[in-house]
């Protein structure tokens, strides 16, 4: 489903302060595989989700969604694509404290042809089914930090998209959460989405039929578990 | 809906201007200061021009003066006799002047309505009472905001004191209605016989000559011959009337107009100074909703929409304020700069008139500037990375 | 209305240099610095949308503006009065104003060609168009600047000089007296000609040739019907014959001189993007697609325009 073709990218290209991030990374994620990156601290694995993510440019390399060359579309259909097909967990969970709960999970929406009663009626199942739908009214700040990560998870599952990835979905909460996001993560994946995460967490990767270690940009370890 | 979409966008546009509270009010007041002084130029602007085009529609078709040494003296009855010779032509003489009533500048005016064509809409400019009859004596029409002023009504008495302090009484038979408010404000509209007697002009003399014309048309042939026939004589047609006062009026109000564009130059400088200043948190938010879906075009539409809702709020607010301002304040300094009145004349009630094209030239106002002095920041805003959000920086 | 002359011309001149830049470097960029450059192109995309609004608001402000400068200018009673203040400034600045929206809506159309296209195949043609069009909106701006500078109050002739019976015995002496009934009928079956030309136009390319011509013809016969027929006709003044005297009492007219003129402008806009709107298979599909959609559109403006034609005559003679 996603594949790459030697992925680089390089930031602040032809400068002095040169940094090649993502060095000719060639990776194949069927559909409904899930993948975790892992790799020590400025290894390039947030990078890569960006490149995957389609929320940067490759410097050089290619990147294919379900066979079509995705990473030479313009901006606003890389946008589209995005849109359609693919949610992100941020490690912040990057929720606006202006929009109530509910309004946060519907932004997704508010790019699509959905209306207001039928963006709240979407959002508050997805709250529903995540565990939140009591704290749909809420300010995202009344909610603990456990609550406001499942609120972005629940903001990145709200187009019901193909692809969801999450970037350290589980480093800035508790055990107990952490469990909870991992729960959230093993029905998405019995649900057949594509999950691509990054991520130390032992009990996360063990949940990832594939695991990879970037070193330097550089594609060190492929495992299939 | 196919345009769902843009109707989302809208609503989140005119959120974010709910959200940024300081911006939004800093660039709202700017503009509204530069647009409540447009505004209030205009109207009264406006309002001018359509008492003058009524003021015309009541003077004659041409008006004849008497000039010696380039100042206005009385002319001698015996030229209404030239005029009258030329054919399709009717004069009618008037004898006016001042006079200081209650400390105010007034106009006396005597006319003899059996030589005066009465339009048939005079009817409907006076209420209550009636216009002067040709036998009547001592009687008088007043302006509406004379007879206000003095709790005037029909049947009562003025008092008047000729150039000899001598009493001369009138008696009111008739109040000019609001309609024409500017060429009456300030008039006392008496029979000629009374007017002689009161400013002491013998019946071979008149202060101005009423000429009108059966067909509207032949207005200048009859002007030009009149001035070939009437030596020392100025010849003033409506259109001449018409377009002076509009001339005046607009030439004032272009000079405020330069004065509003320093101001408009300085709402524009705010909104870009405003809309530049990206907080790191305003520019991680579009980083997220880049992430979440949002194209640059949608950043790009948001920002916009925002600079034009604020815009035309803006306009709303100063159009509203400029209304506040010439009907509750009387347009204090403005007033005096537009109308030109010294202060020994009777206070002018100040005609407001709103024109569509005047509202859709302010709300253009309002909105073109403040969008083009949006659009560089609101671009900067909208390339904003996505990947910002995954780096929460 | 200087204002928006003077931003409109700011805007404009602004993002010229960006313009180039693209439209220089597209071909031979990679991926990223597409992207780059793509970015930049979303200023200049904004700014035309912009600029082109500016302009359109304009149009009305401009004649409005116009209108309230009769009683300053003595003889003048109407707009051609005005107009013959600055006579050589003033027709060709109306002549841009009715000509110029074609290419800004050309423009807008191609961009939305481009927009439904994964890969931005017609950017450079968007650039290369806004590069050659950017002349001419200075040169819309700049002459309106030029007008209100210069206009000054001297006597001048109105439209009775130009426009009335006396002053045009041409349309009589050729079509005799009945010269207006053959005018109307004429211009009427002409139009209603013109609309299922656009429908063939649809099926087949070489009607839009026939299209293309007959719209130019339409062009000069819409004026002189206007002038002719119209006006006096519509106004109930047999001798009157000026169109800016029609615009004015007859508010309402301004409908079908906006559906006719999209009706004529079409065939022009299908001709830029047969030229410029067709760079790859994808935008070959979308173009085709969205030139069907302006022809139909075009026959029913058509339509639509010579229906309300009708109707002003008939509530005029009524």
């Amino acid at each position: 489903m996603i594949r790459t073709e030697r992925l680089t990218k390089i930031y602040n290209r032809g400068e002095s302060r040169e940094v090649v991030a993502v060095d000719g990374v060639s990776l194949e994620i069927g559909s409904g595989d899930f993948l975790v990156v892992s790799g020590p601290s400025g290894s390039g694995k947030t990078t890569l989700l960006c490149l995957i993510g389609l929320l940067t440019r490759p410097t050089r390399g290619k990147i294919f969604l379900n066979d079509r060359e995705v990473s030479s579309y313009s901006d606003s259909w890389q946008t589209r694509t995005r849109r359609e097909k693919m949610g992100f967990v941020f490690q912040q969970h990057n929720l606006l404290p202006q929009f109530l709960v509910w309004e946060n999970v519907s932004l997704p929406l508010l790019c699509r042809d959905v209306g207001l009663s039928e963006r709240k009626r979407i959002a508050l199942n997805v709250l529903h089914r995540l565990g939140l739908g009591s704290r749909s009214d809420f300010k995202t700040a009344q909610l603990s930090v456990g609550e406001q990560q499942r609120v972005a998870i629940a903001r990145a599952l709200v187009t019901d998209p193909e692809i969801v990835l999450a970037d350290e979905p589980t480093a800035s909460v508790d055990v107990e959460t952490a469990a909870d996001i991992l729960e959230i993560f093993r029905h998405l994946k019995e649900s057949g989405k594509t999950i691509i995460a990054v991520s130390h967490d032992p009990a996360l990767v063990s949940e990832g039929d594939t695991t990879v270690e970037l070193r330097s940009g550089v594609l060190a370890q492929s495992r299939r578990m | 809906m196919r345009f769902q979409r843009h109707v989302n966008l809208y609503a989140y546009a005119v959120k974010c201007i709910f959200t940024y509270k300081a911006r939004t009010v800093s660039i709202v007041s700017s503009l509204v200061i530069a647009i409540m002084v447009l505004g209030a130029v205009a109207f009264l602007a406006d309002g001018l021009e359509k008492e003058a085009e009524l003021s015309a529609a009541f003077a004659p078709d041409v008006t004849v003066q008497y000039l010696q040494a380039g100042r206005q003296i009385p002319i001698p009855m015996k030229y209404a006799e030239v005029i009258d010779r030329l054919d399709g032509v009717k004069t009618a003489p008037r004898v006016w002047g001042y006079v200081y009533f209650h400390n105010r500048l007034y106009t006396v005016m005597g006319i003899d309505p059996s030589k005066m064509p009465i339009p048939k809409e005079i009817n409907l400019a006076i209420a209550p009472g009636r216009f002067l009859k040709v036998d009547d004596r001592r009687a008088a029409v007043v302006g509406d905001f004379l007879a206000k002023s003095f709790g005037l009504r029909v049947g009562d008495v003025i008092v008047l004191y000729d150039q000899s302090m001598r009493p001369f009484n009138v008696t009111v038979v008739g109040i000019f209605t609001m309609d024409v408010r500017l060429y009456t404000a300030d008039l006392i509209l008496i029979p000629i016989e009374d007017a002689r007697a009161f400013f002491e002009v013998g019946e071979d003399l008149a202060t101005d000559l009423c000429v009108y014309v059966e067909s509207r048309a032949q207005s200048r042939f009859v002007a030009e011959q009149i001035l070939k026939n009437i030596p020392n004589a100025r010849v003033l047609t409506r259109e001449v009337l018409r377009e002076a006062l509009l001339a005046a009026y607009g030439a004032r109000s272009g000079f405020v107009s330069v004065v509003w564009l320093i101001l408009l130059v300085s709402a524009m400088l705010v909104a870009w100074n405003q809309a530049s200043a990206v907080s790191t948190e305003a520019r991680r938010e579009v980083g997220i909703l880049k992430a979440l879906g949002f194209g640059t075009s949608d950043i790009l539409e948001v920002r916009l929409v925002e600079a034009v809702v604020l815009g035309a709020l803006s306009a709303s607010i100063g159009i509203f304020l400029a209304i506040i301002y010439v009907v509750y304040f009387g347009a204090p300094v403005l007033k005096e700069f537009m109308l030109g009145w010294a202060a020994i004349y009777p206070e002018f009630p100040l005609p407001l008139h709103i024109k569509f094209s005047t509202l859709f030239t302010l709300y253009a106002i309002g909105v073109f500037p403040l969008l083009v002095g949006s659009v560089i920041p609101a671009w900067t805003s909208a390339i904003t990375e996505p990947d910002v959000a995954m780096r929460g920086t | 209305m200087l204002l928006l002359s003077i931003l409109a011309a700011s805007l404009a001149l602004l993002v010229v240099e960006k313009a180039f830049r693209i439209f220089r470097k597209w071909k031979s960029a990679d991926e990223e610095e597409k992207y780059e450059l793509e970015k930049q192109f979303y200023l200049t995309y904004a700014v035309v949308y912009i600029v082109f609004a500016i302009r359109m608001f304009a149009v009305p402000l401009y004649f409005w503006t116009m209108q309230t400068l009769v009683p300053m200018i003595p003889g003048a009673m109407c707009l051609w009065g005005v107009f013959n203040t600055l006579p050589v400034l003033c027709w060709s600045t109306l002549a841009l104003k009715f000509a110029l929206p074609v290419l800004y809506f050309g423009w807008l159309i191609l961009a939305r060609i481009n927009d439904g296209c994964k890969r931005n195949p017609l950017i450079r043609n968007l650039m290369g168009l806004y590069i050659a069009l950017s002349p001419v909106l200075m040169a819309d701006s700049l002459v309106d600047l030029m007008i209100f500078s210069r206009l000054t109050p001297v006597q001048v002739a109105c439209c009775t000089s130009a426009i009335d019976v006396w002053a045009r015995p041409i349309p009589p002496l050729v079509l005799g007296i009945s010269s207006q009934l053959v005018l109307l009928v004429s211009y009427l079956a002409l139009s209603t000609a013109y609309a299922p030309l656009c429908y063939a136009a649809l099926r087949k390319p070489i009607f839009e040739w026939i299209v293309r011509a007959s719209s130019l013809a339409l062009i000069p016969m819409f004026v002189i019907t206007v002038t002719e027929v119209l006006t006096p006709w519509i106004l109930n003044l047999p001798l009157h014959h000026c169109p800016f005297c029609l615009l004015y009492l007859a508010p309402t007219s301004i409908v079908f001189f906006a559906t006719l003129w999209f009706s004529m402008a079409v065939p022009w806009w299908t001709l830029l993007t047969r030229r410029l709107g067709r760079a790859d298979e994808e935008s070959l599909e979308l173009e085709s697609r969205l030139r069907r959609d302006l022809w139909t559109i075009a026959g029913l403006s058509t339509i639509v325009g010579v229906a309300l034609i009708a109707i002003h005559l008939i509530v005029a003679t009524t």
